[in-house]
């Protein structure tokens, strides 16, 4: 990919949580970029530190307890970790870069009607009155696809759906018009028949707004609809990155091979599934080399003693292994 | 209505009715949810019956219903013959521990006070369920029974990872030798790896101690491939039910193929571009009249807001609560 095309590059980003005595090496090291209106998914189970990940680039990781340790995050030809944070505030967080999470209930202020919420955002980034900012708001829920938006603009949250008030996030956290969106599992909490509209709305957006796409996921079907590429990952680490395609298709890391396996509806027909044996590691006490092997199946004696570096296996297929 | 032998059937329901009693607004008028309204439902000796749905169609309230955990509004459930509404105390006490339930939560369903063995023991104890030799054994081997250590006895709920949790509610549940399970959400906490473990320690275990399973859960995925009958319910009521391969392999009802039209494959190569349902479900106060469907419905005629459509065998065993099939 050609520099010009890169939106954002993370470089061995480590985000450590020091608490009662103990570091929790949460983020450990990770690799990633995104293209300009490219989608990215970031898989993996509870606690590998996905999440983490986008906050650090949002750089909403807050000391104490957590921090930050090491690595580059460059947006947009800058490297957000030298900013400070009234010019994160200003220019970053909301504007060029934003996010909505798993729960919109909690998302939004209860006290606080949409509209009011909405404005406030618009004209925290924007130079508009607050008239202005209101015809906006209801132009974003329009574009959304909420009906009556001009009487929505008035309601308090509790009012809305779940599926309608996330449609409300999402019309909020785009009304600047971020180059980079991040979804935090934007329909874990939500109906499988809405999750299918919000991820319809998700695409119709992208190709109106043309912003790129993070999106946090622990389901595999939702990157499979939504993403180009997919990075997959394991306590800390990123142990693979790709094209949706090729992952999902010629997963190399046995930690990818093995999560798809025990996924239904990807051909596991068989009525025994496949499991992977033990639970996810302590990040206080990571196991020495590749965080894996105690529950690798093909674990060597170089995995116990090495971390495993990167390899590229064919061109923007990345993985993290040393078999 | 269905066509199972009368000595195999476990669990017979018939006109079951839940309403909840609701105040609209502060001062508003009396409102009543129809969380459940009119089931029929017969589940055979040692076999799965799955139930899918949206989140308020009511599967739970149905669940909660069968353990009597509240009060249906009208209707009747037989287990082996005996009518659990109409129970005393005593007699309730003695049926249940015949059915026992495993819930979605596995941090909120153990009592974080109570040491494993506890929570166990106290459960057997309750359901009046005696053994003739010591509880500290057999509790024991129940845990090794669903792939956790002896010696777990002693510890208490935090100290366990939530895959790890559902295992002791699992051996909580098997623990009075149930007959039946209701297995509401009993993955829907947990991540794909562990939640695959679970499934495979329900399947073993169903086999082994020759359990029926009612198991609910909103994740088609795992009702697809625990189950070998499924219901699919909107609103309070079952829109069809049918052996599994009949229901995904030939769905009737509009819902249900909406509803399997949203699941998402994991694969990248079959993308859904088209939203096969739009808007979403209704309140269950005051639900649509006739057809609870029909106003989300492609096919929807006149007769459809009108009549509520009854369940009609469409093909053996396979029930369908639809005016155009």
């Amino acid at each position: 990919m050609r520099e010009t095309d890169t939106l954002l590059t993370v470089q061995g980003l480590k985000t450590h949580f020091f608490a009662a005595g103990q570091v929790v090496r949460a983020v450990d090291g990770i690799d990633f970029t995104i293209g300009k209106g490219e989608t990215v998914g970031l898989v993996g189970e509870t606690g590998c530190g996905k999440t983490v990940s986008a906050l650090s680039v949002m750089r909403l990781i807050y000391y104490p307890p957590g921090k930050i340790v090491d690595g580059k995050i460059i947006f947009d030809g800058q490297d957000l970790l030298r900013f400070s944070e009234r010019r994160v505030r200003q220019e970053i967080r909301g504007a060029k870069i934003s996010m909505i999470f798993q729960e919109p209930r909690t998302s939004m202020n209860p006290v606080f009607r949409i509209g009011q919420q909405m404005v406030e955002v618009i004209r925290l980034h924007q130079r508009l009155s607050a008239k202005e900012a209101e015809k906006k708001a209801i132009e974003m829920l329009e574009h959304v696809k909420i009906p009556e938006a001009s009487r929505v603009i008035n309601y308090y949250p509790h009012e809305l759906s779940g599926g309608m008030l996330q449609r409300a996030m999402i019309a909020m956290e785009l009304s600047c018009n971020p180059l980079l969106f991040i979804a935090d599992e934007p329909t874990t909490a939500l109906d499988v028949t809405i999750q299918a509209q919000i991820l319809q709305l998700m695409r119709r957006m992208q190709e109106k707004m043309k912003m790129a796409i993070l999106l946090i996921t622990h389901d595999l079907g939702v990157v499979a609809q939504l993403c180009r590429k997919v990075a997959v990952m394991y306590a800390g680490n990123i142990v693979e990155y790709g094209s949706v395609e090729r992952i999902f298709e010629h997963p190399i890391h046995p930690y990818t091979g093995a999560l798809f396996r025990s996924v239904l509806g990807l051909g596991n027909e068989q009525e025994r599934l496949d499991t992977i044996p033990g639970e996810v590691p302590d990040l206080s006490e990571p196991p020495p080399g590749c965080k894996f092997h105690p529950r690798c199946n093909e674990a060597r004696e170089v995995c116990r003693q090495r971390i495993p570096e990167r390899v590229e296996m064919e061109q923007g297929h990345y993985v993290y292994c040393h078999l | 209505m269905e066509s199972f032998g009368l000595n195999n059937a476990l669990v017979e329901i018939k006109g079951l009715k839940k309403f909840f009693e609701v105040q609209k607004g502060f001062f508003g008028e009396k409102a009543l949810v129809k969380a459940v309204d009119d089931v029929d439902l017969t589940i055979s000796k040692q076999e799965t019956v799955g139930l899918v749905g949206e989140s308020g169609c009511g599967k739970t309230t149905l669940g909660r219903l069968i353990l009597r955990l509240i009060e249906p509004t009208e209707g009747t459930v037989l287990f082996e013959g005996r009518n659990l509404c109409s129970c005393q105390k005593q007699e309730l006490r003695s049926v249940r521990r015949f059915i026992q339930a495993i819930f979605q939560d596995p941090f909120s369903s153990l009592n974080p006070r109570m040491s494993v063995g506890t929570i166990i023991g106290r459960n057997m104890k309750a359901q009046g369920f005696k053994l003739d030799f010591g509880y500290d054994r057999y509790i024991k081997e129940l845990l090794e029974s669903v792939g956790l250590r002896a010696e777990f006895t002693d510890r208490y709920p935090h100290e366990f990872s939530g895959g790890q949790r559902q295992r002791i509610a699992v051996a909580r549940a098997i623990a009075t030798r149930p007959k039946l399970i209701i297995a509401d959400e009993p993955t829907s906490a947990l991540d794909v790896s562990v939640q695959a473990q679970i499934l495979n320690l329900l399947m073993e275990l169903q086999r082994s101690h020759e359990i029926t399973f009612l198991f609910i859960s909103h994740n088609i995925h795992v009702v697809k491939h625990m189950s070998q009958r499924v219901g699919v319910m909107y609103l309070g009521k079952i829109v069809e039910i049918a052996p599994k391969e009949r229901l995904f392999n030939n769905p009737m009802h509009p819902y249900t193929r909406a509803l399997l039209g949203s699941m998402l494959e994991p694969k990248p190569t079959q993308r859904k571009e088209e939203v096969p349902l739009k808007g979403e479900v209704p309140s269950p106060i005051n639900p649509p009249a006739g057809c609870r469907f029909h106003p989300r419905c492609n096919f929807k005629k006149e007769d459809c807001s009108i009549e509520p459509p009854g369940l009609v065998e469409v093909e053996t065993d396979h029930y369908v609560a639809c005016h155009f099939v």
